[in-house]
């Protein structure tokens, strides 16, 4: 594994509307964790920002054909790449 | 050629929002059973069918996206398949959603149950031009895979041969490789085999890697078992975030592969849902879009409610009269007519209000709007220590707190849920509404509609301000998360929102009837005893409690009839007026009130007002009280929910009376 702890990466939450990104890892803790991963937010999968609410937060997402919404809080926990290679795991998946 | 034998009990399992409630009303048509589960509560509905001889017991388990034991919901589900082991697992299966569906399963495959997957919302998948291959889908998930349209029950004899069919056989074992993680898996697994009651009775691939997810459940069973040491010891020295994490994505990978040989063209489209969300959900025009709908909403609620609620009063009026004509002796007439009549009548008359309101919900709901509602609203509404889905019971409660209450359900998380329940007997519902009229009108002519405003400007600061100590000082920690999926807008049925609505007026007419009951026998019989005193006149014994309370009032500005038509106001808030009239002797003329009121030397603007804010916020009234009871099945918030009012309201009252009463009186 990459040394994280010397590579903190963009997040979810910093992505502009319009943005596609890839999931690189889930960094959030606990029961929020399961649910996010069980959401489909697992390393390699292609994601794109389709808009912010009112005030910026929550975002919405679309992943795996589906729209998602989640609070920037979370959203900081999904570390994102532009490419799909960054990760070590790195099964390709389309992308998009 | 099958030994099945006749009963069949079904898991009705399935993602939220795939049609799950639409198959369970079609597949059991009206015999069903709605409780809750043991404990907890969630609504737990069951229904039969019988089919080819057998008779088919179909269980609702509650809309989950995943079985990791985090949630109530994901808890219950875990645990009717593992302890109650059901016949077959049944999962609903949202054929357009197919990737994010197919978690859910590869999940239950690890129960070893037998499962039949119903490809529901196929004709969606079709018209886009999908073509989805069954037989593949069958041959990788080891479960026959069904075409269905819930909504218009297509499918349903298919599914129902399924369920025979695979009911009480071997089921096909399918699993999925954990790459990597094998090793931990089953180094986990024969810790948990040395077990031999506990791998007899649980499955323990399954046992294994929920260990590694850390699920509260499973550790449970085993957490007082003689291996628990051990496994406690090795799950310490793996790395279960990273194992979590692979675990998903191993799924994921899996069903990735599942759906490319079995889906033709399954790339989602939505077009016609994403332009509803262009202008829906705006970022300026999505909140303006939502109020005006909401207005219109209130709007049809109450003007298409008022014929059927004047009718019911002339109704209960009537029959009222007539008991109290026809009765005899006169103390039971005086029970049946004040006490049964008048209290369940002032139940029962909104109960239209309820019907509309829960059917517009319905529609709402059953659409899709309401996710974008919470969408719209969440950051409002954290920032006051709630969330995105307090919004629709908040607003409710201006109507009525009851439906509001009620409307709190959606609210997974079991704190943000309470915070809700909590502050919604401050949104000023339309019982206190008279009340505010009467005093708006009688003391401040000019301005009474600034006024009213000021009521419900007053019941909001005062939920902001209970939602914010709630969150500071009792639900301290690590705030809940809002991870919510949109989905597409469709069109409701009739049938779900009928069913929907009829649950919830039923639950109404239940739950407030038994507990509004026994509240206004109580309240008659103070008001009528001891024999032969007039009713609720200073010589009753709820007189002789005003008088008691009367100096407990008196630095607020009332005196003890206040005081009794306060205490009147419990049953509900709209008594407060007639109560008020039995005491000034106005008999059921308002104009005759109001002039007695301004008549009234004690009476002025500012204890008016004291009253006014007084009536909006003490306890919410006793069918709410006992919403509140049955929603939280705790009597102690049930009794902080009511003392907090009161305290609330007193200390309010108590600062206008005393500083505005030197100021303005």
């Amino acid at each position: 594994m990459f040394d994280e702890t010397k590579r903190e990466g963009p997040s979810l939450a910093d992505l502009p509307i319009g943005a596609k990104a890839f999931v690189e890892s889930v960094k959030a803790k606990g029961s929020i964790r399961g649910r996010i991963l069980a959401m489909g937010l697992v390393p390699g999968t292609a994601l794109e920002v389709v808009r912010k609410a009112p005030m910026g937060d929550p975002i919405e997402i679309v992943l795996k054909g589906y729209h998602l919404s989640l609070r920037s809080g979370e959203a900081r926990a999904v570390k994102v790449s532009s490419t799909p290679v960054g990760t070590l795991r790195g099964i390709e998946k389309e992308g998009r | 050629m099958q030994d099945v034998s006749k009963n069949v009990r079904v898991a009705l399992c399935g993602n939220p929002n795939v049609g799950k409630s639409s198959l369970f009303n079609a597949l059991t048509d009206s015999r069903q059973h709605v409780g809750n589960w043991p404990g907890v509560t969630v609504e737990r509905k069951s229904g039969y069918r019988v089919y080819r001889g057998h008779r088919i017991e179909i269980v609702d388990l509650p809309g989950t996206y995943s079985l990791i034991a985090s949630s109530k919901d994901e808890e219950v589900a875990t645990k009717y398949i593992i302890e109650e082991s059901p016949d077959v697992v049944l999962q609903v299966v949202d054929s357009s959603n197919l990737e994010r569906n197919l978690y859910l399963t590869m999940q239950l495959m690890e129960f070893g149950k037998p499962m039949v997957l119903a490809m529901n919302m196929s004709d969606i998948t079709e018209d886009r031009g999908d073509s989805l291959d069954l037989d593949v889908l069958k041959r990788f998930l080891g479960a026959p895979a069904v075409r269905t349209v819930a909504s218009e029950g297509i499918g349903l004899e298919e599914l129902l041969d399924a369920i025979v069919g695979v009911a009480k056989r071997i089921p096909v074992d399918r699993r999925v490789g954990y790459g990597e993680l094998e090793a931990t898996i089953s180094d986990l697994r024969d810790m948990v085999e040395r077990d031999a009651e506990i791998s007899s009775r649980y499955p323990s691939r399954w046992m294994a890697t929920r260990l590694i997810e850390n699920d509260s459940y499973v550790k449970g069973l085993l957490a007082d078992r003689p291996i628990w040491k051990d496994l406690e010891a090795y799950l310490s020295n793996i790395d279960r975030e990273e194992g979590e994490m692979d675990l998903a994505d191993s799924r994921y990978t899996v069903i990735d592969e599942v759906v490319a040989l079995s889906c033709k063209r399954c790339k989602p489209k939505r077009s016609v849902s994403d332009s509803m969300d262009r202008v829906l959900v705006h970022r300026y025009l999505g909140i303006p879009i939502f109020l005006i709908l909401l207005w219109g909403a209130f709007e049809l609620t109450f003007s298409a409610a008022a014929p059927f609620m004047d009718l019911i009063d002339a109704g209960f009026a009537e029959l009222g009269d007539w008991v109290a004509g026809n009765v005899r002796p006169e103390w039971l007439a005086s029970l049946l007519a004040d006490g049964v009549i008048g209290g369940v009548g002032s139940v029962l008359i909104f109960l239209p209000n309820i019907v509309i309101m829960f059917m517009i919900l319905g529609i709402l709901e059953d659409s899709g709007y309401m996710a974008r509602v919470a969408f719209l609203m969440d950051r409002l509404m954290s920032r006051v220590g709630l969330q995105g889905k307090s919004a629709i019971p908040l607003i409710m409660g201006f109507g009525c707190n009851l439906p509001a209450i009620m409307a709190t359900r959606s609210i997974e998380d079991r704190k943000d849920r309470l915070i809700t329940i909590m502050v919604t007997p401050f949104m000023s519902c339309s019982a206190r509404l008279p009340v505010y009229i009467l005093f708006a009108g009688a003391f401040f002519s000019h301005m009474a509609g600034t006024i009213v405003f000021m009521m419900y400007m007053i019941g909001i600061a005062a939920a902001i301000f209970t939602a914010m100590a709630l969150r500071a000082f009792v639900f301290k920690g690590e705030p809940s998360a809002f991870i919510m999926e949109l989905p597409p807008y469709r069109l409701p049925t009739t049938r779900s929102v009928g069913v929907h609505t009829w649950d919830r007026a039923f639950l109404y007419v239940k739950k407030a009837g038994t507990i509004i009951l026994l509240g206004v026998v109580a309240i008659w019989a103070l008001a009528s005893l001891p024999f032969g005193v007039e009713y609720g006149s200073e010589a009753s014994w709820i007189g002789a409690i005003g008088k008691v309370i009367e100096p407990l009032v008196e630095p607020l500005g009332f005196d003890w009839r206040i005081a009794v038509a306060l205490l009147f106001g419990f049953v509900a808030k709209e008594i407060i007026v007639g109560g008020l009239m039995t005491l000034y002797g106005a008999g059921q003329n308002e104009n005759a009130l109001t002039d007695a009121l301004k008549a009234d030397g004690s009476l002025n603007q500012v204890n008016a007002f004291g009253l006014m804010t007084f009536s909006l916020l003490y306890m919410p009234c006793v069918a709410t009280a006992g919403i509140i009871w049955g929603e939280t099945r705790s009597w102690k918030w049930t009794m902080f929910s009511i003392v907090y009012g009161i305290v609330l309201a007193y200390a309010i009252a108590l600062l206008i009376w005393q500083v505005g009463g030197p100021l303005f009186g």
